[in-house]
């Protein structure tokens, strides 16, 4: 039986480095390694953000959530759908257009300062490491249960491959490892939605009646895992303005072309993603339903075994080849999502310290082609470390936190001076320091302070510290902007930022053709 | 491919030096010309109402599951009750409001932009 979980997780394994093996053939330049040299289609490009977005948590936790929480798990899901509109509408086209391979890329062309940059690197970083290392604990536990190895084996192996991918292949392995996996996780929730529906002669609806029936009117109602009213609130501020300050989302937007290929690259998104999250009400429901809430506790105390185990009993129950073969499946698929978001996460990382803090900040700039490549693949190696010993180091503790805050912090302190600087013409950097500041400092304490941290003895008692940290985020910003001394002709720059951020235009000479030939 | 993006990456930086050499007074009358007007309030009478509906729509819901939880359990069919129908009805505003703005964009923003550069390119020729 464990020789099937195997061969399948080899196999995805063996497909993903084919492509590693493609792709870095094809990756010589800094365009290429960071940015997949600009030239992705919508589709791809929205399949790989698929795949960036629908991360393990997303996968087996929602699912997990809405088998053992209810209806506030089904929230959760519909919350990391709703999270794009601001990204779409407001963010991607400016991202886009201003900057070249990361998210400190924008602050710095429109405040021309490496102090912005360096506040731009620390949102950056810490951001991506509070996101990566829940990912990687998730995955050695993940692992160690379907294939029986050790945590610490598990989580070093997915490092190994997270940094076989991005070493190698860049931007280009990185966004086709992510199109494999959005791939695989969409087909193996399509057959496993037909298989329960079968179940329930096509009757949605059975699955709430059921539901209702055996654990109670509060699984369709909220509050089986939100325990303060602000709860919900302040969870959707955290996805929907947070999504927007997520600097590996952001790194997604400089594969396209120009403004329409970005924009219809988020469509893609939302409909790929959009209907995994509308379906994992259905999965939740019917593992809780088939499974049943015991077994599913049994099996992990976090509910997050809940698909798997729905997996396990469509195909024909424990100790069947079927069964055996859909749950075997199912673990490979996750751990695919876990090495495609990683990866995602290690190279948005990379660019940070390669791209920001040495080419532009240490170095100013004055770097070759050549050297540039070599310092990102030497800072992808030190953040692949850095993340494995982390991911080791979390090993049995509660990294529950971290989740929360990783989204949090994104919002209090990355998505403020990111909309600031696009739409206010005195925002300088004394108000970036002090935006990056104010919204870092005050979700990390507020998070700890709150019952995702102190459980029950909580002194903040909302989970999620947005509600109150992204306030802080902006009147950090604003206060330290009013009170630096005015720059008349940093005021007069932002026409230039402006111009270029709202038409995709670089300069005047050169409108509309520019654009078009890249497409090419 | 390769090609493409490394002409990119240098044109990049020659723009970069253009532009910066640019007196602040034509960028400024770039960004008041008719055509970026046109396109600055084509974009807000786009994402105004469509980002302003959804946002109160919601954020209206969460606080409905924070504070209103008899309606929430109000029956709709059989078990699924008025909770469930708003998260529903989430799901489909997001892809509707979605695809509103993607068309009216790809048909209107890239257009007025192209005009507006035209237009601002005009003026450093003159």
């Amino acid at each position: 039986m464990k020789a099937l979980t195997i061969s399948i997780f080899l196999a995805i394994l063996a497909l993903t480095l084919a492509i590693t093996y493609w792709a870095a053939r094809k990756t010589n330049t800094a365009s290429e390694f960071y940015a997949a040299g600009g030239n992705l289609t919508a589709r791809a490009n929205g399949f790989a953000l698929a795949g960036d977005w629908m991360s393990a948590a997303a996968f087996l936790g929602f699912s997990g959530l809405i088998a053992m929480s209810g209806m506030d798990g089904s929230l959760y899901a519909v919350a990391a759908l709703a999270a794009f509109l601001v990204v779409l509408m407001v963010v991607a086209e400016p991202v886009r257009n201003t900057g070249r391979f990361t998210y400190g890329d924008v602050i710095a062309e429109r405040m021309r300062s490496r102090h912005a940059r360096l506040a731009a690197v620390i949102g950056t970083i810490v951001v991506n490491l509070a996101y990566m290392v829940p990912q990687m604990a998730g995955a050695g536990a993940l692992i160690k249960l379907m294939l029986g190895i050790s945590y610490e084996s598990a989580v070093i192996m997915v490092g190994i491959g997270m940094l076989v991918y991005v070493l190698f292949g860049g931007m280009i392995a990185t966004t086709w490892v992510q199109i494999v996996k959005a791939v695989l996780l969409l087909a193996a929730a399509a057959v496993l939605v037909m298989m329960l529906l079968a179940a329930v002669r096509f009757d949605p609806l059975t699955l709430f009646v059921t539901v209702e029936a055996r654990y109670g009117s509060q699984m369709l109602l909220p509050g089986g895992y939100f325990k303060h009213a602000l709860d919900p609130l302040s969870l959707f501020l955290s996805f929907m303005f947070g999504v927007a300050g997520l600097p590996h989302i952001m790194t997604r937007f400089y594969t396209v072309p120009d403004a329409r290929t970005a924009r219809k690259s988020v469509l893609w998104l939302m409909f790929l993603a959009g209907s995994f999250f509308l379906v994992t009400t259905l999965i939740g429901f019917a593992s809780a339903m088939f499974v049943g809430q015991d077994a599913i506790r049994a099996a992990d105390k976090g509910g997050n075994l809940a698909l798997p185990l729905l997996a396990q009993y469509l195909g024909g129950g424990p100790g069947t080849f079927g069964g055996q073969l859909f749950l075997a499946s199912i673990s490979a698929v996750a751990f695919a999502a876990i090495l495609a978001v990683v990866a995602g996460l290690t190279l948005a990382s990379s660019g940070a310290i390669a791209h920001d803090l040495y080419v532009n900040v240490i170095r100013r700039g004055d770097v070759t082609e050549a050297e540039q490549v070599r310092v990102a693949r030497l800072a992808t190696l030190g953040v692949g470390v850095l993340a494995v010993t982390l991911g080791l180091l979390a090993h049995g503790i509660n990294v529950g936190v971290l989740v929360i805050l990783a989204i949090a912090i994104a919002a209090s302190a990355n998505f403020p001076i990111i909309l600031l600087s696009m739409f206010w013409r005195r925002f300088n950097t004394a108000g970036v320091i002090g935006g990056v500041a104010a919204g870092l400092i005050s979700s990390v304490i507020l998070a700890f302070l709150g019952p995702a941290f102190l459980k029950s003895d909580a002194i903040f008692p909302i989970v999620n510290p947005t509600i109150l940290s992204m306030p802080i985020g902006f009147l950090g910003a604003w206060l330290c902007t009013v009170l630096s001394r005015r720059d008349a002709e940093h005021e007069a720059r932002f026409d230039a930022f402006v111009f270029r951020a709202q038409t995709g235009t670089i300069v005047p000479e050169a409108p509309a053709v520019a654009t078009s030939a890249r497409q090419d | 491919m390769i090609e493409l993006s490394q002409d990119s990456s240098l044109a990049l930086g020659d723009v970069q030096r253009a532009r910066d050499s640019l007196p602040a007074q034509q960028w400024h009358d770039a960004v008041t010309s008719p055509g970026f007007r046109s396109l600055i309030a084509a974009k807000r009478r786009l994402v105004g109402p469509l980002l302003g509906f959804s946002l109160v729509f919601i954020l209206g819901m969460t606080l409905l599951a924070g504070y209103g939880r008899p309606l929430m359990a109000v029956k709709v069919v059989g078990a699924f009750n008025v909770g469930y129908l708003l998260i529903l009805l989430t799901y489909v505003l997001c892809w509707v409001v979605a695809v509103i703005y993607v068309n009216v964009a790809n048909e209107n923003f890239d257009r007025l932009a192209g005009e507006a550069a035209a237009e601002a390119a005009g003026g450093v020729r003159s």
